[in-house]
């Protein structure tokens, strides 16, 4: 007997010999970004052997492609109990609840998957992962060390290697694995090979670092906003050695980008740029200037705002606000199509023991989707939305200008904030971002910004009560 | 559907529908009928004048029914109408007459003493200016203006009128204790008292200047006064209902047995009498009696035609957001100057949210007038499409701000609102601020963000079963009438919280929430934050707002000359099996807040 809740139509239409084409089919599909077709004949396979864990495994990553975690996470659970042997199987169910924030059962799988098969690179390279989350940050080097050595050529286990040795502090090796960043699966080349290609026999090769007095260097504004915001403090650096250099970057990028390298070099698509010999991601400065902890160049602040906007700013915020109460600035979260935005980022409410601070006012510089949290807050402190008024990175670095203190998450607003010398504190999640290193307060790219970490997965009170009892401190 | 030929017309006039509010095309009346029309006429007039009302009525249904624009008929009829009732008729046939003959003062002061009586403010107010525009030089048009403005909110425009009739027909004791309760309704209670004294000694056999006397000395917290000018009211007159004020009296006495047994004893209570036991029942906490009181009371008041106007207002609740909308807001200008002189503090919130306790709060520093429920906000957006010269309506109408000669819309918007809130604010030296209280105004607030961005808005929140319930018993008429109902009462609350919530999301504002609860369970420190938001220095004289003398005009005076007190903090618990309906509609809203239920 099947399924009850399945036609029986589709049975009369398959025999059990179809099973193997249809997972064949499935199997093509997901591999052609198709899994809403795939699941299609998954539900299919199911339905003729309901315990067959290649179709249960690929229904899971099926789900897990169309965005059905819930679903995703039972099918792989499925999966594993009925094959508890299947190495893939609990590799599969090891990530997924890995990103379910649920790390403890994550590495129980991630540790049987890798007993089982210790030969494969992608289950030690997810428990690499793992570990990161955990922040148990040696294993997770360890982890990923064997996954290079078992696939060399593969650039996620080389990316997330560098990533531990980034947080741990050991710069050199991990500058060099950080260049695998732009050979990870859907992610472009920083320069279109055809333009480095155009005009030349031979490809326009990347710099290396070496001085060029008569060469012209193309710089190219890569990664996130944060990112750019943080390595634009080498452009200088970089022009003593190539005093001829172009910088290519997003439209949002250029308010950045002008203030460091004059406005003239800044281009936003391709085919304004002129001829350039050489070229260079901004992530990829800090590599071939050899930074060391010791050495990050802070001369702080390199971002200033513009004087007649933070003029026309400060006016409004004048007006909004009463005087004499502190300003602090907020942003509780970062852009949602960001991989590690459910880690990173917060819901405003949960900053409310800061809503409680006498003399304080708080200014939201919180774009995007989530501000419509603002409608829903009536905390003591007044609270100003400004972020449906910014237009720009010049309005947000206008805006921070006026405030005396910025609060954030992990966001592109931070690093403006620290890079313009505004004091801030940022909250961060228990597993951050490999540039906010391990267990300190403070950080050395940014001087005036204090750190707040979670001291537990997804737990938010503690970073934040820290960061409210250390405003409270200072203002004494 | 169209009436049928014999329908008699839904507004009471006697008439078919076809020859009153609905009329259809009539034949001229032949020769031979006009001299019977005429007869008819001469004998209506003749029976009206000899007191045979029911013969004077059925000859001019007659006569209206062969020509129903006979103005002689209509007039006697609109008679017999504003005798007996009922009022809605005597409207419609009023108007009728007004149509055939515009010029006709006495017709044109009927008709807006009628619609004062039926509470219909703005269109009593028209027609008693048309009164004024006719003959300025008659007292009784400036008498009726100045009721109609007075009663409308605008006490300081019904003052100069009041005193033009003095000034025209010289002192009587009507006009004199008029102009007494107008005053009292500007809180300038001495002045008010005497005058009731000086209408009094000309006239002392009339009621109403008693009984307004009275109440003029208890708003003035003379209590014992206030008995003795009542009991003097109701020597002149015992059949007088005036059982809902002096049970009002007695409760503030300290009361509530015998406030209650005064309206147990009276017959036929009004609405406004069986809200007063609904409230003195709740204080003796004979609950389910007290919510029984207040729905028969709500039941009266949708009798009379008060009803909640839903259609209108969620069409502009739904326009007013598709319209404020950040991407829109980013390209309207900003007053190009600033505005001179006091500036307003909007306190918003729903009806008995605690607005009336914070602007006494805020009042009582020296930097600040109290401008009570100020109808300059709801005037001004009244009147935006004419002054942008606009095709469109509100908030639609804001779209000129983009064309080149309306940049300076803003500016006039503002120095409208101010110039009419200023008028009705009673200022002393020193004060640089104002409040404007009205409840609902934060239905504007996109408006009042930028026209006046660096206003300060202070929304009072309160528990919204606790909000509903309060409005249940007190006879309002803010936001649309919601209040006429429960449910209408909450759905109306949920709406205007969502649209709140919208402008938060959309646009900056000065705004700063306060809870009801917060401020009275943790004063100072929350009256502190009060004038830190507003930009004042703290005054002391702000926690003893119960000792400020100034008069606040509406619902909750009584409460806010007392000291701080939280016999009414959830106060909802009590009447939960009543609220139930309500419940699901307020839930959202309630969660939001951070209540629970």
């Amino acid at each position: 007997m099947g399924n009850p809740t399945l036609p029986s139509a589709l049975f009369a239409s398959l025999a059990p010999a179809d099973g193997p084409k249809l997972l064949d089919d499935a199997e093509r599909l997901l591999r052609d970004g198709n899994p809403e077709a795939a699941d299609l004949r998954l539900s299919r396979a199911i339905a003729l052997a309901p315990a067959d864990p290649r179709a249960l495994g690929l229904a899971g990553v099926a789900s897990h492609l169309s965005g059905r975690s819930d679903q995703a996470l039972r099918r792989f659970g499925w999966t594993v109990h009925v094959a508890p042997g299947h190495a893939a199987a609990h590799n599969d169910l090891c990530e997924a609840l890995r990103r379910r924030g649920r790390l403890e059962e994550a590495l129980a799988h991630g540790r049987l998957a890798a007993a089982l098969e210790p030969d494969r690179f992608d289950i030690l390279y997810n428990l690499g992962i793992v570990y990161y989350d955990r922040l148990e940050i040696d294993r997770a080097i360890l982890w990923e060390r064997r996954a290079v050595r078992l696939a060399p050529e593969v650039p996620g286990p080389h990316f997330e290697l560098a990533e531990g040795l980034l947080l741990s502090g050991c710069f050199p090796e991990g500058w060099q694995e950080y260049e695998w960043r732009f050979r990870l699966p859907g992610v472009p080349p920083p320069v279109p090979p055809s333009l480095l290609e155009s005009g030349r026999p031979v490809p326009r090769p990347p710099w290396d670092g070496r001085p060029m007095p008569s060469e012209r260097l193309l710089l190219i504004a890569d990664q996130g906003f944060g990112d750019v915001v943080q390595f634009a403090r080498y452009i200088p650096l970089a022009e003593r050695l190539c005093p001829d250099f172009v910088i290519a970057g997003s439209p949002e990028t250029l308010p950045i980008l002008r203030q460091v390298s004059g406005g003239r070099r800044c281009h936003q698509d391709w085919e304004s740029l002129p001829d350039f010999d050489r070229w260079c991601p901004l992530s990829g400065l800090p590599r071939l200037f050899g930074t060391t902890l010791a050495t990050i160049p802070a001369e702080i602040p390199y971002l200033h705002a513009d004087p007649e906007r933070a003029a026309w700013w400060k006016e409004r915020l004048d007006g909004l606000l009463p005087k004499g109460m502190q300003r602090i600035g907020l942003v509780w979260a970062g852009r949602p199509s960001h991989g590690n935005d459910q880690n990173r980022s917060m819901r405003l409410q949960q900053l409310k023991p800061l809503f409680d601070l006498d003399k304080v006012a708080l200014v939201s510089l919180q774009v995007g989707p989530t501000q419509a949290e603002i409608g829903r807050y009536f905390g003591k402190a007044p609270l100003v939305n400004l972020g449906a008024g910014i237009g720009d990175f010049d309005d947000t670095m206008a805006i921070l200008q006026s405030l005396d203190r910025l609060v954030s998450v992990d966001t592109a607003v931070a690093h403006l904030a620290g890079a313009m010398g505004v004091p801030t504190s940022i909250l961060l999640p228990f597993a951050p971002d490999w540039r906010w290193l391990l267990k300190r307060g403070d950080t050395p790219w940014y001087p005036a910004v204090t750190l707040h970490r979670q001291t537990s997965p997804g737990r938010w009170d503690e970073p934040v009560r820290a960061m409210v009892a250390s405003l409270r401190f200072r203002r004494r | 559907m169209p009436p049928l030929p014999d329908d008699r017309c839904g507004c009471g006039s006697g008439l078919r529908a076809v020859r009153c509010c609905r009329p259809t095309a009539v034949e001229p009346p032949s020769a031979p009928a006009l001299d019977r029309i005429e007869a008819r006429t001469e004998r209506a007039a003749d029976a009206f004048d000899r007191g045979d009302a029911a013969t004077a009525r059925r000859l001019c249904l007659k006569i209206l029914d062969e020509a129903p624009a006979h103005a002689d008929a209509l007039t006697i009829l609109a008679c017999l109408l504003q005798i007996s009732g009922p009022a809605e008729a005597a409207i419609a046939v009023l108007q009728r007459i007004r149509h055939l003959r515009p010029d006709d003062l006495n017709t044109t002061l009927d008709l807006a003493r009628q619609l004062l009586r039926a509470a219909r403010l703005p269109e009593a107010q028209a027609q008693a200016r048309n009164a004024v525009r006719l003959d300025p030089g008659n007292p009784t048009s400036h008498a009726v203006l100045a009721m109609a403005l007075t009663e409308g909110h605008q006490p300081h425009a019904g003052e100069f009128h009041y005193r033009q009739a003095l000034a025209l027909a010289g002192a009587d004791a009507v006009t004199l204790a008029n102009l007494a309760w107008n005053l009292k309704l500007q809180g300038r209670i001495d002045e008010a008292r005497a005058l009731y004294r000086q209408a009094a000694a000309l006239d002392p056999a009339i009621f109403l200047t008693w009984l307004g006397w009275a109440q003029t000395e208890e708003a003035g917290r003379g209590l014992d006064t206030a008995s003795r000018l009542l009991a003097r009211a109701r020597r002149i007159d015992p059949g007088h209902p005036i059982g809902g004020f002096e049970a009002a009296l007695l409760g503030r006495q300290g009361a509530p047995e015998a406030a209650l047994a005064v309206l147990e004893a009276a017959v036929g209570l009004d609405p406004a009498g069986l809200l007063e036991k609904g409230r003195l029942l709740d204080r003796l906490g004979r609950h389910d009696e007290a919510f029984a009181a207040m729905v028969a009371a709500k039941a009266l008041i949708r009798q009379q035609g008060q009803g909640y106007a839903e259609p209108e207002a969620s069409d502009l609740i739904a326009r007013l957001g598709g319209f404020f909308i950040a991407p829109r807001l980013r390209l309207l200008p900003r007053p190009e100057s600033p505005a001179a002189g006091a500036q307003p503090i909007f306190v918003t919130g729903a009806p008995r949210s605690g607005t009336t306790l914070v602007e006494q709060i805020l009042s009582a520093h020296p930097a600040v007038a109290g401008g009570d429920e100020l109808p300059a906000l709801a005037q001004l957006v009244h009147r935006l499409p004419r002054l942008l010269d606009s095709p469109l309506a509100y908030p639609e109408a804001l779209s000129e701000l983009w064309m080149g000669d309306q940049r300076d819309g803003l500016d006039r918007l503002r120095d409208e609102y101010l110039r009419r809130a200023r008028k009705l604010v009673p200022f002393r030296p020193g004060n640089r601020l104002f409040t404007d209280k009205m409840p609902f105004n934060e239905l504007h607030l996109g408006l009042i963000a930028l026209m006046l961005p660096a206003a300060p808005v202070v929304h009072v929140l309160r528990h919204p079963l606790d909000v509903v319930l309060s409005m249940m018993s007190h006879n309002l008429t803010h936001g649309f009438q919601c209040a006429a109902d429960l449910e209408t009462a909450a759905r109306h609350c949920a709406r205007v919280f969502e649209l709140v919530g919208h402008y938060r999301r959309e646009m900056p504002l000065r705004y700063l929430p306060l809870r009801y609860e917060d401020l009275v369970q943790e004063f100072e420190p929350n009256v502190r934050r009060l004038l830190d938001f507003v930009g004042l220095r703290f005054d002391r004289r702000c926690l003893r707002f119960d000792k400020n003398r100034r008069y606040a005009r509406t619902a909750s005076y009584a409460q806010v000359t007392e000291a701080l007190y939280s016999r009414s903090l959830y106060r909802h618990r009590n009447y939960m099996r009543h609220l139930e309906p309500v419940i699901p509609i307020l839930e959202p809203v309630i969660d939001s807040l951070g209540y629970s239920v």
